[in-house]
């Protein structure tokens, strides 16, 4: 009651500021030119993207990805984004147009360059936008060979790979850049469901914000640790904000 | 290579199938074929558009048959029709074609005229593989009132032999072409002759079909003072249709014209019924149903494809009919007969470009031919249109697309439907021969980095199925250009505008080069025909090589495919009184012409003609060097092409 009545004339005022996260866009970017070597296989350019840590637990609630490159036959490609921690992965896509014969053939798509946004609600597929003649042929907002929502549900934290494979001999190409958004959500329970994290200050678990979860905070007061609740690093008065705004019972 | 081990394995199990049927093993040879069509890839068809201002420049009309006739001022006759020449200043020859000329009695009496420098033997590859040709040639002009016997005496009473007279009076024309394009089983073929200083004397026509009885019409002088024969041809096939006129020049002299023509005759296997429908599809592009009457399919020989086509035309905002677009697209029809439909899709931002009302829109010149000569199956000038939806139009776009003119590819493909492990792959160029060949005409050492050949030797194709291969040959490679020679430009010409293949993907440059390419046909077609009956004929006839015949296909030709095509034409190098390259064939074409295909008609209006060269033959075996050794153009060619 008395930490109560000392922090309570803060309370109001951190309130407005927060710390129960919503949905939240996480964007890295990778810009380095990068050969994609003629018939080099299943790997022929790889591409880490870092998301970084975070002490909140979230999970993966919406992927976008964007790439650039020069290919003058997209449909010698194969492109894959792996998770972190290399368990799922979603092919954007893979040899488009490749067909026994016919058209496109029985070499893929023909066509020059990508520029395209991967997407799961995008309207047209990548698979049906082959053309002799617009250049770059997949351009735009795509939606990928495989959803990209196989990989919702994952800790977004780490190293991300997107592979890219060039599958038939005749032509090269240049990654340019890759744009990988993540879009996150609150996961405290870390059932790889978005929940509300209701009681980030129950830290010593016991289904209220109370007495003994303000000595923890106070015993780890300036170092980092699980009372860190804001993810800065540090425990602080924004923490103790954040704690002082969920006391009581949890719901 | 699969679509070739496809195609021989049905010839193959045709053939297998005669060899053994009174062996009792017709299942056998039934299963054979059986493989062999369904081993047959499928093809992507294109749904082809041509703008509005080929319809007003008539790039894409059919031709009045009138437009391309067969002009003559020489006779090609039997032997014993001939006993005299009498030369004028232009080319004045008689060559004496038969298996063995040289074991006849063959001579001019020249007595104090123009006097005979040379005699010549040659043989005649282009017309006819079993004859050669003995000429007697007039090296000095002569005044056309000098009349010299002829002495033509077979070693043998039966042995066969014609005389193909030149006698140099070139202002003497005869100019045949048949009354319609609807070459059908029953339908009367008129044929027209329209004479040129001169008058007739006589005239008839010999036609001979495929069961080979002659037979003879007389001519009858029309009204117009044009000639006119009629005969309605009673079986499918391949017929002849010479046209013989005895004249009388201003001096009095007795002389001959002849012209010789192939008429392709099919049943008539499609013909159209009832109004067209139309509708708008869910991805907005326009079809247009059109109910047509199938005769069945014969019981063998392949798929059989038709190419239809139809211009569409609306009216503006200020009232005024316009054409919107020209559609077409190659169909292959069912072998079932009865009441079926066949479907031509129009790009709505054509309408939307044209500013026309749809529910104006009217259907006119609608017409079907068959694939292997585009043989006229059926026309209907302005058929019954009927709109059974309103259509919605998109905004018209600001620049035509190619989409708008070779269609959408077609539907999306999974990118797991096939294997991963192409086998060669890579950009060509791919280097073609013509019509019947037995030797590669390109010097290859002219050309460098990734080039193909395409070595069909001694085949007998019409356009669409020597497209058809090229289109099969192409599945081994991701792209190519194409260099071809003769009937090799028709064919890439062909498949650029039917097909989707290895040929729609080559970047940069060139897509179709073509050297001595005979846009318009050539007068050989014909003459070959003619003489193949007698003295047997190497590969066949192609009707696509007619002068009707190229006509024909030619007007399924849009001008963005003609636009991507660049041509070249040569003939021999001109010297005194005159000069050729095949002396016998130069008898029966143009100046100049190049031994095989004349310079008008190795135009393609608009093409790229990249001009005309002196020098140069069509073929080995003339005068001057083949056209395909030309190391200058073939280097040119090589550099520009696109792979």
């Amino acid at each position: 009651m008395n930490a109560s009545r000392l922090f309570a004339p803060w309370c109001s005022v951190l309130l407005l500021i927060g710390v129960v996260a919503s949905a939240e866009e996480i964007s890295v970017s990778f810009n380095q030119i990068t050969p994609i070597p003629d018939n080099s296989g299943a790997s022929s350019a790889l591409v880490e993207l870092e998301v970084p840590a975070s002490k909140l637990v979230r999970t993966v609630t919406g992927l976008r990805l964007s790439v650039q490159l020069d290919h003058p036959w997209v449909g010698d490609l194969s492109v894959v984004l792996e998770s972190p921690d290399g368990a799922a992965q979603a092919v954007l896509f893979n040899r488009t147009g490749l067909v026994a014969a016919g058209f496109p053939g029985p070499f893929g798509c023909g066509g020059d360059d990508v520029d395209a946004t991967f997407q799961d609600d995008a309207t047209l597929s990548v698979n049906e936008v082959c053309s002799t003649t617009i250049v770059p042929v997949l351009a735009g907002q795509l939606r990928p060979e495989a959803p990209l929502a196989g990989l919702y549900g994952l800790e977004p934290s780490g190293l991300w790979k997107l592979r890219l494979s060039d599958m038939q001999s005749g032509d090269s190409g240049t990654l340019r850049s890759v744009t990988l958004v993540v879009v996150v959500e609150p996961d405290c329970d870390g059932d790889g469901v978005p929940d509300e994290c209701a009681c980030p200050g129950d830290l010593d678990g016991d289904g209220t914000v109370g007495g003994p979860d303000l000595s923890i905070m106070l015993s780890s007061w300036g170092s980092d640790g699980p009372a860190d609740l804001d993810g800065d690093n540090i425990v602080s008065g924004s923490d103790l904000a954040a704690l002082l705004s969920t006391w009581g019972l949890c719901d | 290579m699969a679509p070739f081990f496809s195609l021989h394995l049905r010839v193959a199990a045709f053939v297998f199938e005669l060899i053994l049927y009174s062996e009792s093993m017709t299942l056998l040879a039934h299963l054979l074929l059986l493989f062999g069509l369904v081993s047959t890839p499928d093809v992507s068809v294109k749904d082809i558009t041509a703008p509005p201002q080929d319809i007003t420049s008539g790039l894409v009309a059919l031709p009045a048959p009138e437009a391309t006739p067969t002009i003559s001022v020489t006779a090609l006759l039997p032997h014993h029709l001939i006993d005299s020449i009498a030369p004028g200043p232009g080319k004045s020859a008689a060559v004496l074609i038969a298996e063995d000329p040289m074991a006849w009695d063959f001579s001019i009496d020249t007595g104090t005229g123009p006097f005979v420098l040379e005699q010549l033997i040659s043989e005649l590859p282009q017309l006819t593989p079993g004859a050669s040709g003995r000429i007697i040639r007039f090296t000095h002009p002569g005044d056309g009132l000098q009349v010299h016997p002829i002495s033509v005496t077979p070693p043998a009473a039966d042995v066969e032999g014609w005389i193909l007279l030149a006698d140099g009076r070139e202002d003497i024309r005869l100019s045949t072409h048949f009354g319609s394009r609807l070459h059908t089983v029953g339908h009367p073929v008129l044929v027209h002759a329209h004479l040129t200083g001169a008058s007739l004397d006589s005239g008839h026509i010999v036609v001979r079909g495929p069961s080979g009885l002659p037979r003879e019409v007389t001519l009858l002088t029309a009204p117009d003072g044009g000639h006119v024969a009629m005969f309605a041809p009673d079986e499918p096939g391949d017929w002849t249709v010479r046209s013989v006129l005895q004249v009388v020049d201003s001096n009095g002299i007795p002389r001959f014209r002849t012209t010789q023509q192939l008429l392709k005759v099919l049943p008539r296997e499609v013909r159209f019924t009832g109004p067209i429908r139309g509708s708008q599809l869910e991805d907005g592009r326009l079809e247009l149903n059109i109910p047509v009457d199938l005769l069945p399919a014969p019981e063998v020989g392949g798929p059989r494809r038709a190419a239809v086509a139809c211009e569409l035309w609306g009216t503006d905002r200020k009232g005024a009919q316009v054409p919107v677009c020209w559609i077409s697209r190659m169909h292959e029809l069912p072998a079932s007969g009865g009441a079926n439909s066949i479907a031509l899709r129009a790009d709505p931002r054509w309408l939307a470009l044209a500013e026309v009302d749809p529910a104006t829109l009217e259907v006119r010149e609608l017409r079907v031919h068959d694939a292997r000569g585009f043989v006229l199956l059926d026309h209907q000038p302005r058929p019954e249109f009927l709109l059974t939806d309103s259509v919605q139009l998109p905004d018209a776009p600001k620049k035509v697309d190619h989409s708008m003119c070779a269609g959408r590819a077609p539907e999306p493909v999974s990118a797991h439907s096939a294997s991963t492990t192409a086998s060669v792959g890579g950009h060509v160029l791919l280097l073609s021969h013509g019509y019947c060949t037995d030797q590669f005409p390109f010097r290859v050492s002219n050309f460098s980095g990734d080039i193909e050949l395409f070595e069909d030797y001694g085949s007998n194709l019409s356009n669409d199925e020597f497209a058809l291969r090229f289109e099969s040959y192409g599945r081994s490679f991701k792209s190519m250009g194409i260099v071809g020679h003769s009937q090799g430009g028709h064919a890439a010409t062909h498949l650029y505008t039917f097909y989707w293949s290895a040929l729609d993907w080559p970047t940069g440059g060139r897509r179709i080069q073509g050297v001595g390419v005979p846009w318009l046909g050539t007068a050989l077609a014909g003459n070959a025909a003619v003489l193949g009956e007698v003295f047997g004929i190497g590969c066949g006839v192609v009707y696509d090589l007619t002068y009707d015949g190229s006509s024909a296909w030619l007007s399924f030709i849009p001008s963005w495919v003609r636009q991507e095509t660049w041509y070249w034409t040569t003939s021999f190098e001109d010297g005194w009184f005159y000069d050729y390259c095949q002396i016998v064939t130069d008898l029966l074409l143009s100046d100049p012409d190049d031994g095989t295909v004349e310079q008008y008609a190795g135009q393609l209006s608009g093409g790229n003609n990249q001009g005309h060269k002196t020098g140069w033959c069509h073929t080995r075996l003339m005068r001057d060097p083949p056209q395909c050794k030309d190391a200058d153009r073939n280097v040119v060619m090589d550099q520009e092409a696109s792979r």
